[in-house]
């Protein structure tokens, strides 16, 4: 993971104050994924392309890498609906269940999932826009 | 020497073509890797225009791709976002026919499952679609044994956007 997350810092850095991000991920055991990016530090939300197919029942994302402000991250449909609740991290280690936005369920139906997430906006100098996590689902 | 001016001028042309377009729910400016609305249209056009597998008879791509869910929100999106909904849209196509087959029509159920099964090698698949459980795989499999019950669960998840476009 840190020769990714430098990886990720360098193309940041290539590419001044544009935002570089990548969303991977590798399957560390079955429904268990190690997810990282890099979110927009105007605060603008970011939608993820990768999707994850889901057969069924709980979901939850714990940060292991936050921005330097702090982060939402929820989980969006294949019609471009955000059908949880947002999770916010401020720090690093908290792990969040999802809930449907619609009942408060931590039952997510099956289907195709994949992230939305954003942060608090960060007007420093190189703030740090880079997060990582291990989402299951 | 020529080419260190043209490289000045890039960042201001690619500046006004990004506010000739601009709302307030688009951002001012895009990252690498990330597209706004006209980006995620003009990715689903190109797909659409050289998509690799043949959807159902009577159905047709639609015009536009979705509309964000919130407007109000400057938003990016990852490129792949417009590629994903056709592949999305072709999928759900299927999966309506296999399951409006199922019962009355066990060939065009077949056929439809043909398709799924073919899609799994799609760069849609293969590279925006994260299973390693294998969960579409076994849904496909059981399906073909008669058993559309999983097929039916994505089919309600994921195929809102195609049932809104074709009125199922």
């Amino acid at each position: 993971m840190s020769k990714l997350k430098l990886a990720a810092k360098v193309a940041a850095a290539s590419v001044a104050a544009a935002l570089l991000a990548v969303v991977g991920a590798t399957a560390a055991e079955a429904a268990t994924y190690s997810v990282y990016g890099d979110l927009n530090t105007g605060g603008y939300l970011v939608q993820y392309s990768t999707y994850r197919t889901h057969g069924g029942g709980g979901s939850s994302l714990k940060i292991t890498d936050n921005v330097s402000s702090y982060s939402r991250f929820g989980l969006r449909n294949t019609s471009n609906v955000q059908i949880t609740n947002s999770n916010e991290y401020h720090g690093t280690g908290t792990l969040l269940a999802f809930t449907l936005a619609s009942n408060g369920s931590y039952d997510i139906p099956a289907g195709s999932y994949a992230i939305n997430g954003r942060m608090a906006a960060d007007s420093g100098h190189g703030a740090d826009h880079h997060w990582a996590g291990t989402l299951s689902l | 020497m020529r080419i260190d001016r043209l490289s000045f001028l890039f960042p201001l042309v690619v500046t006004a073509v990004a506010l000739s377009g601009c709302s307030d729910a688009e951002p001012a400016s895009i990252p690498s890797g990330y597209m706004n609305l006209a980006g995620v249209q003009a990715e689903y056009d190109s797909t659409v225009e050289n998509f690799p597998y043949p959807l159902p008879d009577g159905v047709d791509f639609p015009t536009r791709a979705q509309e964000p869910a919130a407007t109000d929100q400057p938003t990016i999106y990852q490129k792949g976002s417009g590629l994903d909904q056709t592949y999305q849209f072709w999928e759900c196509a299927w999966q309506d026919q296999a399951l409006r087959s199922q019962g009355t029509d066990q060939d065009a159920a077949g056929k439809a499952l043909d398709m799924l099964e073919q899609g799994l090698t799609s760069i849609y698949r293969t590279q925006y679609v994260v299973d390693t459980d294998g969960v579409w795989k076994n849904t496909l499999d059981k399906a073909k044994l008669g058993d559309l019950s999983a097929l039916g669960e994505f089919y309600t998840s994921d195929c809102i956007w195609y049932r809104a476009e074709t009125g199922q």
